[in-house]
């Protein structure tokens, strides 16, 4: 009886250790598949980079709205952007920096993008010490109003500042006080607190603001954005002097943009 | 002391090893791109923006957890033949939640989003990227209280055959 016990368990305990070694092989396999597929996501990840050497892609003249002016882009990358409607831009503010400066840089952004005053905190400072200052480029900000609905009245705000010729002062005065999206600190009121803290008639930048004069001249630039196929904030192009255009996307480091118009500027 | 134990057993093993590093630079990679820390056109970039390194140190802690928590959760059901429990659940939250506070934003993904959900979109992309620190470290705590869950089933379970044995003697 006893013996009978102990092979019964012996047999029920080898069938266990089959049925184990069969379900960690399947399990392997999953392991395997499961490592595969992440090796093979970092991979394609990875791949178009290994293809980024930096090598010198000048622009075409016969082609010169095509993405392609930066040493080491991808020109499999490179979009095709009308600059004609880029030159053209109902929105757009008046430049940052010499009108006659070689080199146009578009910039669309939302007042309520974290990346946005991001860019404005850590890059733009060193764009305009090196670039604009010095009669390199210019900046032409193009709202671009999509996170909320302070957005767009934020946008209206900057271009009633822009009619006392106090656009930019009230631009840096919107990305220094943001906060999160549509929590009150681009409310109407605001708004006219932080034209009033600048010095500006209030009485014309009430009205300005109170009638949507730029309503829908801000509507216009966000379909502007749209066919220009801004993919979000902020999104820059570069226009260089023989027409050569370069899309930058996201909050990107200063050198990215030193390296591309460096590369634009006659030598 | 369980935790200890528990990273002992798993990570004896080079494959796990390989594995919770592979998925922790998947994260990171991943989480690093929707942040915008690493760019890939026009050119390869990565930056760390002075105002944003606190974020940043989140997205590193959240995907070494990532790799470590996954790879254990891996170990469990490979080695205990065990589906997936409470453990294995909460460790793959974690991640969710680190990466869905990423991925809604003013980026491009952020931009998709709205464009297709309109205002609702438009509504959780706002939650998100209001609380997108105290979402960060809230995936950072669940994927700590994953480890730790799933450390103690790991432990207790290579114990319970030594059991018998132990009353044996």
């Amino acid at each position: 009886m006893k013996s009978s016990f102990g092979t019964s368990r012996l047999l029920l305990a080898l069938s266990g250790l089959s049925s184990k070694l069969n379900s960690t092989k399947k399990w392997w396999v999953i392991l395997a598949i499961f490592t595969t597929v992440s090796v093979v996501t970092v991979g394609l990840i990875l791949y178009p980079l290994a293809s980024n050497q930096p090598s010198p892609t000048p622009a075409s003249p016969s082609s010169p709205s095509k993405v392609s002016a930066v040493p080491g882009a991808n020109p499999d990358a490179a979009q095709v952007v009308d600059s004609t409607l880029l030159k053209n831009l109902a929105g757009a503010s008046p430049p940052l920096g010499s009108e006659s400066a070689p080199i146009t840089i578009y910039e669309f952004a939302d007042y309520q993008c974290p990346n946005c005053q991001s860019w404005w905190i850590s890059v733009k400072p060193l764009l305009v010490d090196k670039f604009i200052k010095t009669g390199k480029a210019k900046l032409i900000m193009v709202e671009f109003p999509f996170l909320g609905k302070d957005s767009f009245s934020s946008a209206q705000a900057a271009k009633c500042a822009g009619e006392q010729g106090r656009y930019w002062e009230y631009h840096d005065t919107l990305y220094s006080e943001q906060k999160g999206i549509d929590t009150g600190w681009a409310s109407i009121e605001k708004l006219k607190k932080f034209a009033s803290e600048l010095g500006l008639d209030m009485e014309a930048f009430n009205t300005c603001l109170d009638s949507g004069k730029y309503s829908e001249i801000v509507k216009q630039s966000f379909k502007d954005g749209e066919k220009l196929v801004v993919p979000g904030t902020p999104t820059f192009f570069i226009v260089g002097p023989k027409g050569e255009v370069q899309k930058i996307v996201g909050s990107q480091p200063f050198v990215v943009f030193e390296k591309i118009i460096d590369s634009m500027l006659p030598k | 002391m369980a935790l200890y134990n528990s990273i002992w057993i798993v990570f004896a093993s080079r494959i796990y090893i390989a594995l919770a590093g592979a998925l922790a630079l998947a994260t990171w990679v991943i989480l690093a791109w929707l942040d915008e820390y690493l760019f890939f056109e026009p050119i390869l970039v990565f930056s760390i923006p002075s105002n944003r390194v606190l974020n940043f140190s989140l997205v590193v802690l959240i995907s070494m957890l990532s790799g470590i928590s996954i790879s254990m959760n891996v170990f469990r059901l490979i080695s205990l033949r065990r589906a997936f429990g409470k453990s294995g659940r909460t460790g793959l939250t974690g991640s969710t939640v680190a990466f869905i506070a990423g991925v809604c934003g003013c980026n491009s993904v952020g931009f998709a989003i709205i464009s297709i959900f309109g205002t609702v979109g438009g509504l959780a992309t706002s939650f998100v990227l209001n609380y997108q620190l105290p979402l960060r470290i809230f995936s950072v705590a669940l994927l700590i209280i994953a480890i730790y869950s799933v450390s103690r089933n790991i432990v207790n379970e290579c114990q319970l055959p030594l059991r018998p044995l132990a009353k044996m003697a």
